[in-house]
């Protein structure tokens, strides 16, 4: 038998749309009395029911995480993600399967747990601590650790109802944070304060999940679960749509969105936004290099952009192209000098990307058509998507840890003093969390 | 790893365990929720922990007056004011706490729907919290009974057990309230009625002395009647020590501690899909 943290079988919830009729309190109070000849209500048992009323917000869930795994949920709204993580946290009890954890659990559903706006940032600390799992000893030893992280040391004796929302989150988080259990569940709770605050964060699951902790968190930020986790599983509609790697995760969480559009009609690979007198549009995206290519780690991809604007003549425009992850971290941006719309009203340029030096996976390319003079304004935007393909990182030395926390890759040239043509590609550590 | 419990989530089968272990491994959540209602409860008011004398001292002026002046009940030989009082001290610590528990589910949602613990907890702190005021008001009864040169007895002991009775059915009553009060708020609006008339069925405004005695047997079923004659008795000195009422009393308080607890832990699973 293989070791798991955790391990569900066959995991489903059922829930009712809307409120139906209330069974009265007589035949609640009836059936609650006679529940041991077993034939209490649903009332008590939420036994599978059937009807158009009632929807699976989980079906038969299916998984094993192995100790130490750092697994990503994700999928669009209503997937069930939420639902899954509250099941394993016993907030909610399933309808039907099981499942199984090795080991103290620990949850983060919601930033705040127990937090009461009358007491103070310490009092708070304890408060939370304690429903969230830890015992006063524990969190007395944490205190100066957690009050460090939040930041807040000159707050602390101040109701935290005077504190502003960035505050209070990120005293809250610290709480949460500290807590350490063998099992952690982490609901879409991370990207809370600024993004310093952001990166501090992610470094602390980085820390958690060196020391083996097993971690599951729900996200929807593709970056973050592209270079945090080890594995990610795509929910759609209660099920699991995929299961194994975060770039091919979050590349089947595209697609079902992409599915999810086109069925009401809907493109999501472009979108023109006019905002103001104008209008910019992609005439042509010319792939260069080889950006398809399934052997090599890095594909060698460049492209030209031709754009088609309509402005007002005789004004002064200028281009912007930015370069973002899916979940909107921009990666690079390049502006055009300012020009001038000719008579026409229509501008027409292009922009030559030699190498983009992006890895495999998705990416949004944001066409942005400026106005030059006076106050720095969009007067239309168009988005695209381009996919990057290729083998994926590896490392020389064979040990398998890639580095799937990198941005970008380049090409550096290393030399030594006995051999001076061997050169290789290098990855570089992009400036992660801006 | 190996001598990690496992933990198995599935759906309710069979009968429901009361799990008093893992509330036991709970305590500490339970006393921060106690410390939480007290820190709390008297935030941002003038009078702050004041409050706790003057709802049955007020209560006790009005008693006194109509009652005591004006209808003339008898008071088994007390002053009418310090027979009203001392039954009021315990009355209102069962009452609010009653109240308050009732409502605890409810008003916890946001936790419920988060993070897991035995339920139980919940009402039970709302329940506990309530010893700080009956401390608070009790200060006031000291005063009173030195007012009308009234002595303690050895009786006294008997406190902490009536005042525990007086806690175990409150927190039993609450067991069953909360529970309900998730999926029929209608408990929210029906308390009031219930509380205001299970104090006409205790002697806090009489004494027991004036219930017929063929009643006695009936209304000894009232956990609350054995726990205002017996704190009387006990501080006072007034009266009979009511023996056979306390047994009575404690079983039908135990009984329904017990069944609310269950009743509890039955519905508890559903708490945070309809909450």
């Amino acid at each position: 038998m293989s070791q798991f943290a955790i391990r569900t079988e066959a995991i489903s919830k059922q829930y009712k749309i809307g409120m139906g009729s209330m069974p009265n309190v007589r035949e609640a109070l009836i059936s609650a009395l006679s529940s041991a000849k077993r034939h209490a209500s649903r009332l008590f048992t939420r036994r599978p029911a059937t009807g158009d009323n009632y929807f699976w917000a989980v079906k038969d869930v299916s998984l094993d995480i192995r100790p130490g795994e750092l697994v990503g949920l994700v999928g669009a709204n209503g997937a069930g993600k939420s639902t899954l993580l509250k099941m394993l946290s016993r907030v909610t009890v399933p309808t039907a399967g099981r499942a199984i954890i090795r080991g103290r659990v620990g949850s983060m559903l919601e930033v705040g747990t127990g937090f009461h706006t009358e007491l103070t940032g310490r009092e708070n600390i304890f408060l939370s601590g304690a429903i969230l799992g830890m015992s006063k000893a524990e969190i007395r030893r944490k205190f100066d650790e957690i009050v460090a992280f939040s930041e807040i040391e000159k707050f602390i004796e101040t109701p935290v109802k005077h504190y502003s929302t960035g505050m209070y989150l990120r005293l809250a988080f610290s709480v949460a944070v500290h807590l350490e259990p063998e099992v952690l569940f982490v609901d879409e709770v991370l990207a809370v304060g600024d993004a310093r605050f952001f990166s501090k964060c992610i470094n602390k699951m980085r820390s958690l999940h060196a020391r083996g902790m097993t971690i599951t968190l729900v996200s929807h930020h593709m970056f973050l679960v592209q270079t945090l986790c080890t594995r990610a599983i795509c929910m759609s509609q209660g099920r699991v749509l995929f299961d194994g790697d975060p770039l091919n995760a979050i590349a089947s969480y595209r697609k079902s969105l992409d599915a999810a559009a086109a069925a009401q009609g809907a493109t999501v690979s472009t979108r023109s936004v006019a905002k103001g007198h104008g209008r910019i549009q992609v005439f042509q995206l010319e792939p260069q290099g080889d950006w398809a290519s399934a052997t090599e780690p890095y594909p060698d991809s460049g492209m030209k952009l031709t754009f088609v604007a309509d402005a007002e003549p005789n004004t002064s425009v200028g281009f912007r192209v930015g370069v973002s992850s899916m979940g909107g971290f921009s990666y690079y941006t390049f502006y055009s000098d300012p020009m001038r719309v000719p008579p026409s009203g229509r501008i027409t340029c292009e922009l030559q990307i030699p190498q983009l030096m992006l890895l495999p996976g998705h990416y949004g390319i944001f066409g942005g058509l400026l106005k030059a003079e006076g106050a720095n304004h969009f007067l239309a935007e168009e988005c695209l998507q381009i996919f990057v393909q290729g083998r994926g990182p590896t490392s020389v030395l064979g040990n398998g840890s890639g580095g799937t926390d990198n941005l970008f890759w380049n090409r550096g040239i290393w030399t030594t003093a006995n051999d001076a043509e061997n050169d290789s590609q290098v990855q570089v550590q992009g400036e992660r969390y801006r | 790893m190996d001598a990690a419990p496992l933990l198995i989530i599935q759906p309710l089968k069979g009968l429901v365990s009361l799990q008093l272990p893992e509330l036991w491994r709970h305590r500490e959540v339970l006393y921060f929720l106690i410390w939480r209602d007290i820190k709390v409860r008297y935030k941002q008011t003038a009078l702050g922990a004041t409050w706790a004398i003057i709802q049955p001292f007020l209560t006790m002026v009005i008693f006194s007056i109509f009652f005591g002046r004006l209808a003339k009940v008898p008071s088994d030989g007390l002053p009418y004011p310090l027979f009203s009082y001392a039954a009021l001290v315990p009355w209102t610590f069962f009452a609010t706490g009653l109240t308050q528990a009732s409502n605890s589910l409810v008003s916890s949602s946001n936790l419920i729907t988060k993070v897991y613990f035995p339920r139980l907890v919940v009402p039970m702190a709302a329940v506990f919290a309530g010893l700080l005021d009956l401390t608070i008001a009790s200060s006031l009864l000291l005063l009173m009974m030195a007012h009308y040169h009234r002595g303690m007895t050895v009786h006294v002991v008997w406190v902490p057990a009536l005042v525990f009775l007086a806690l175990i059915t409150s927190t039993g009553v609450s067991f069953w309230f909360s529970a309900l009060n998730v999926k029929y708020r209608d408990i929210r609006h029906v308390l009031p009625f219930v509380v205001q008339l299970w104090m006409f069925a205790t002697p806090i405004a009489y004494p027991t002395s004036i219930v017929p005695v063929r009643f006695r047997a009936i209304y000894a079923l009232n956990p609350m009647a054995g726990v205002i004659e017996g704190f009387r008795w006990a501080v006072l000195g007034s009266g009979n020590p009511p023996g056979i009422m306390l047994i009575v009393s404690s079983s039908i308080a135990v009984l329904v501690l017990i069944s609310g607890a269950y009743f509890f832990r039955r519905l508890e699973t559903t708490f945070a899909d309809i909450v």
